[in-house]
């Protein structure tokens, strides 16, 4: 039952028609508006569920479930010496995790900062994850995820409250620390104040003026 | 009016992300078939949350606005009368597409009646055709879906385009991964009758698909 114009279009297209690629035009052919997104509640239940093995890097930003991108020799002993040296400064002081989820309830996130530092209240972290506003400070160690640190959970962690903000980039072989978060007219979250600190620097968290730390004691040495 | 109150109700942690999302460009955790299948088994979803498996990753799908659910149901019956018992005529109802790890509900579906689909869903050497009827989804059902469709073998797949009022059949499916595509694309307008490819003599009246049947109006006699 074709028609002749159809009939024509039938014989000159040999060739594929390319309905099927997106021609390269966008790198992202899921319509990131029509993922399905979880609440916090539902991950937990998919957590509870044994959805996600143990060696799973998983965090939920903004309700999507995110892989973590895997930690590299250089950026693990970054970590390493981070929690050593503020485990140190701040023992009995404040509360260190290193690489364990804090709950942002506004934002249906859970991320994994690399270092986290909270108010000392063992029993509430027993009973549940740190929450937003207990948080001092979060660091993240940045190689490959440089730019969404410096992106997306910058600004789910402002939106979020969370005072202050470090990430220890070793792309630049530096430290960005990112304070005093507020919200844009358009409900963006943002950092007022961004300062950048060399290797040779010392710096002290806002909540601890009192300790310092000295930044070539975390940045590896070179480059 | 009340309908879109309640939905945004219904979902308020989506509506909350929705609003304050931020880009987030970083590899999305993906779930295999078996996994989605039990998230089904166990009630995971809610009776209104409509998804689809993507490639591992869960999509929402797009809420029916009228002309749209309208054209589904005109071509139900359109189809059902026509094709009789040559084949399944499925409405609304998923089929897998195991390589893929995906599992669509497409707005139609005609599939093979060797089995009644009771044990799993229709795969694609079961599909005789596949169909969508696009109005806000058309560049996701030419691009990703088509891709998608072509790739798992899937003969024949038609689009009836709400935006231009015209029907696009696809055939002859070609390639792999983001290079799968079908080789011929018809265009039918509602002035036009179509008959599947696998069902030849089973003709269907586009302006019926379009505008609805003739005597769909009541006569005002009735009560």
């Amino acid at each position: 039952m074709l028609t002749a114009v159809q009939e024509q279009v039938y014989e000159k297209q040999p060739s594929i028609v390319q309905v099927g690629t997106n021609s390269g035009k966008s790198s992202d052919p899921f319509a990131r508006s029509r993922l399905r997104r979880f609440s916090l509640d539902e991950y937990q239940h998919l957590i509870e569920l044994g959805f996600f093995d143990e060696d799973e890097r998983i965090e939920l930003l903004d309700g999507l479930l995110v892989e973590m991108s895997p930690i590299n020799p250089r950026h693990a002993v970054c970590v390493d010496k981070l929690g050593g040296l503020l485990n140190h400064l701040l023992y009995k002081k404040a509360w260190i995790r290193v690489q364990a989820p804090i709950t942002l309830e506004g934002r249906s996130s859970q991320p994994q900062p690399d270092v986290t530092i909270a108010l000392l209240q063992q029993e509430a972290y027993e009973e549940r994850h740190v929450k937003a506003e207990e948080v001092l400070l979060l660091i993240e160690v940045a190689d490959s995820s440089l730019h969404g640190d410096q992106t997306d959970k910058l600004e789910i962690y402002a939106s979020a409250g969370v005072i202050e903000y470090w990430i220890v980039n070793l792309v630049d072989n530096q430290l960005e620390v990112y304070q005093v978060p507020y919200l844009s007219a358009t409900g963006e979250g943002n950092y007022k104040i961004k300062r950048t600190y060399a290797r040779d620097e010392t710096i002290s968290p806002q909540a601890f003026p009192d300790c310092p730390i000295a930044l070539n004691e975390v940045l590896p040495r070179g480059s | 009016m009340t309908g879109a109150v309640k939905e945004s109700v219904a979902n308020p942690y989506q509506a909350l992300a929705l609003l304050q999302s931020v880009a987030i460009e970083r590899p999305l955790h993906r779930f295999t078939l078996e996994e989605y299948h039990r998230l089904i088994e166990q009630g995971f979803f809610q009776p209104d949350d409509r998804v689809e498996l993507i490639e591992g990753i869960l999509v929402d799908m797009s809420p029916l606005h009228p002309p749209h659910a309208g054209t589904v149901d005109s071509l139900k019956e359109d189809l059902v009368t026509n094709v009789k018992r040559q084949a399944k005529v499925r409405i609304q109802q998923p089929i897998t597409l195991p390589q893929q790890i995906t599992e669509p509900e497409p707005d139609f579906v005609l599939a093979v009646r060797t089995e009644d689909y009771r044990t799993k869903h229709p795969l694609p050497c079961d599909v005789l055709l596949v169909g969508e009827v696009s109005d806000s989804t058309l560049a996701y059902d030419r691009g990703k879906k088509a891709q998608l469709y072509a790739e798992a073998g899937i003969q024949e797949y038609w689009i009836v385009n709400l935006i231009d009022n015209v029907l696009e059949v696809y055939r002859d499916p070609v390639g792999s991964g983001s290079n799968a595509g079908y080789k011929i694309k018809l265009t039918y307008t509602p002035s036009e009758k179509i008959a599947p490819l696998a069902l030849p003599n089973c003709h269907l009246d586009l302006a019926t698909v379009f505008f609805g049947p003739t005597d769909d109006v009541l006569p005002d006699t009735e009560e």
